[in-house]
């Protein structure tokens, strides 16, 4: 098996008939949760498990691009334990940098075991859905980046993109349906959401991403220049 | 028009085209976090205001002084933009994993602490289920009989301890015959499902004091055990308190609920609540109403327990 890089910076694939993606390990030796290690040509790279990481899914699913490269400093919503949250950090490397928000002790524990091996995190215990509550923690960024599972979740991305994103910066958001609400169709939701988004942000890309996720999408998104 | 950005890193003074020229760094981030959190001005703050008396204060949060600031959006992303460098990133990091790390320690409260203990008990019930059916099993090669005559699961357990001796089979006894280190080996097995028994009980006990401690009212409208099992299922006493009664009458109902809301079929009457005595005692036509009865006083007592924390007997 061969690994080479695929049409996004910072994000490779091997040449096997079943495609696999991979990150390079920022910290090599260490995987995060449990996925592959493969050394090649001197270099360690961890497999990005499409039905554990949304946005390996969105790529998966044959995205044009995702925005996220190596040094861009990057607000990540709802990081979780952080499984993604790694490798974007292998993605931006040591020049970028991840803030990276959840509400929960639970998680937020494990994330500062993350960021302990991996100097381009910062994690973030705070409310999304607050962004005043950590504006003195963050900075701009090019990068949004939120999959958070609220009723209210795209009046929250739309909130913190206004405040941390630079023109010109992109937002990107995985929806799931189920949480906004379990009783209409999947479909209308996604729907929905692209109309209160394009209101203030430029659509650029929209998949759904089954079969890795039921009933989620992932919407890119670009802040308009000087709003 | 100068601009003083107060982070939890330092206070930054910036000139009116968002320049930094001067940076005082905060020795205590912690300290200056509680802060900005509650609105008062950092001890950078105050420094750099000595400095430059007409700097205009920029907070995302509302500043509790008796002093003008701004929340502009538009100035705010200005001086966000202008710390965005590594520099100040390394020391975002820093801060921030000590912030983190002293608020992990801090959410650590009693309802966390009972949510755990509530579903350990109900895993040790599992498994003391489980255990006893398979000593059943065994133990019914050896003497059927016994398995018989007792039905609940921890008298036999007990009964299967208690009477190691060969001699309690009777002449006729269906089972058949073990040698000492067969026989030794279903004992021992008896012996631990026993001792989880034995756990169930004292980590119940410890349970209900705990509860009675921390959340009498609570305790004192549904009981210790549903009240436990209620605050486990909301996440915390602080979602019990905020959660409508409807929704708590229905807590341990999920499957049903939804079902319920997707395909309109009938809706739960009773989650967690229904293993009240009051609801079990209740007639089928009247357990709807108990249940909505019940769950409203628990939700009620949650609310006492949470914000005001005084005992209200009833």
């Amino acid at each position: 098996m061969q690994i080479k890089n695929s049409k996004f910076f910072g994000v490779f694939e091997s040449d096997e008939k079943k495609r696999r993606i991979f990150t390079e390990n920022l910290v090599p030796g260490r995987p995060v949760y449990g996925e592959q290690l493969v050394r090649f040509l001197g270099r360690e790279f961890r497999e990005w498990d499409p039905t554990r990481s949304k946005l390996a899914a969105f790529i998966m699913k044959g995205a044009d691009q995702i925005a996220v490269r190596p040094g861009s400093r990057v607000l990540y919503l709802g990081a979780a334990s952080g499984t993604t949250v790694s490798h974007v950090s292998d993605i931006v490397g040591k020049d970028g940098f991840i803030f990276a928000v959840d509400f929960a002790p639970r998680v937020v524990r494990d994330l500062i075991f993350l960021a302990e091996h991996r100097p381009n995190i910062v994690p973030i215990l705070a409310d999304a859905n607050h962004p005043e509550n950590y504006a003195h923690m963050v900075t701009l960024v090019d990068f949004l980046y939120q999959d958070v599972a609220q009723p209210n979740q795209i009046e929250i991305f739309l909130k913190n993109a206004s405040l941390f994103l630079r023109d010109g910066g992109f937002g990107m958001i995985a929806i799931k349906a189920r949480s906004i609400d379990v009783t209409r169709k999947p479909k209308e939701i996604f729907e929905l959401a692209k109309e209160s988004i394009s209101k203030k942000m430029t659509i650029v890309d929209f998949r759904e991403l089954g079969p890795f996720e039921k009933d989620h999408c992932m919407i890119l998104s670009k802040r308009r220049e000087g709003r | 028009m100068n601009y003083i950005f107060s982070t939890c890193i330092g206070s930054f003074l910036l000139d009116e085209n968002f320049r930094i020229l001067k940076f005082e760094r905060s020795q205590d981030p912690l300290k200056s976090n509680e802060k900005i959190i509650s609105g008062h001005l950092t001890d950078e703050d105050i420094a750099l205001l000595k400095y430059e008396h007409e700097a205009v204060l920029l907070r995302a949060e509302k500043l509790n002084e008796n002093m003008g600031y701004s929340s502009d959006k538009k100035l705010l992303r200005k001086a966000l933009s202008a710390l965005s460098t590594p520099e100040y990133f390394s020391l975002f990091r820093e801060a921030s994993l000590k912030i983190c790390r002293r608020a992990i320690s801090k959410s650590v409260t009693p309802d966390l602490l009972i949510i755990q203990q509530v579903n350990a008990i109900s895993e040790l019930s599992k498994s003391a289920n489980l255990l006893s059916k398979r000593l059943r099993e065994w133990y019914g090669l050896y003497n059927p009989e016994l398995s018989e005559e007792v039905e609940d699961h921890e008298r036999f357990v007990l009964k299967v301890c208690s009477l190691s001796k060969e001699e309690v089979r009777g002449e006729s006894s269906m089972g058949g015959s073990l040698s000492v280190s067969q026989l030794s080996s279903l004992i021992s097995f008896a012996e631990l499902v026993r001792s989880i028994f034995e756990e169930i009980r004292r980590q119940e006990a410890i349970l209900e004091e705990e509860m009675k401690k921390n959340y009498p009212n609570l305790t004192a409208a549904v009981g210790f055990s549903i009240g436990a099992k209620l605050i486990s299922l909301a996440g915390g006493i602080r979602q019990l308190a905020e959660m409508p009664s409807s929704k708590i009458q229905v807590l341990g109902a999920e499957k049903a609920l939804f079902r319920h809301l997707k395909t309109g079929a009938r809706p739960p009457k009773y989650g967690i609540i229904c293993q009240h005595q009051e609801i079990i005692s209740a007639s089928d036509k009247e357990k709807g109403k108990a249940a909505r009865k019940l769950a409203s006083r628990a939700g009620i007592a949650a609310k006492i327990d949470y914000f005001r924390k005084v005992q209200n007997a009833d």
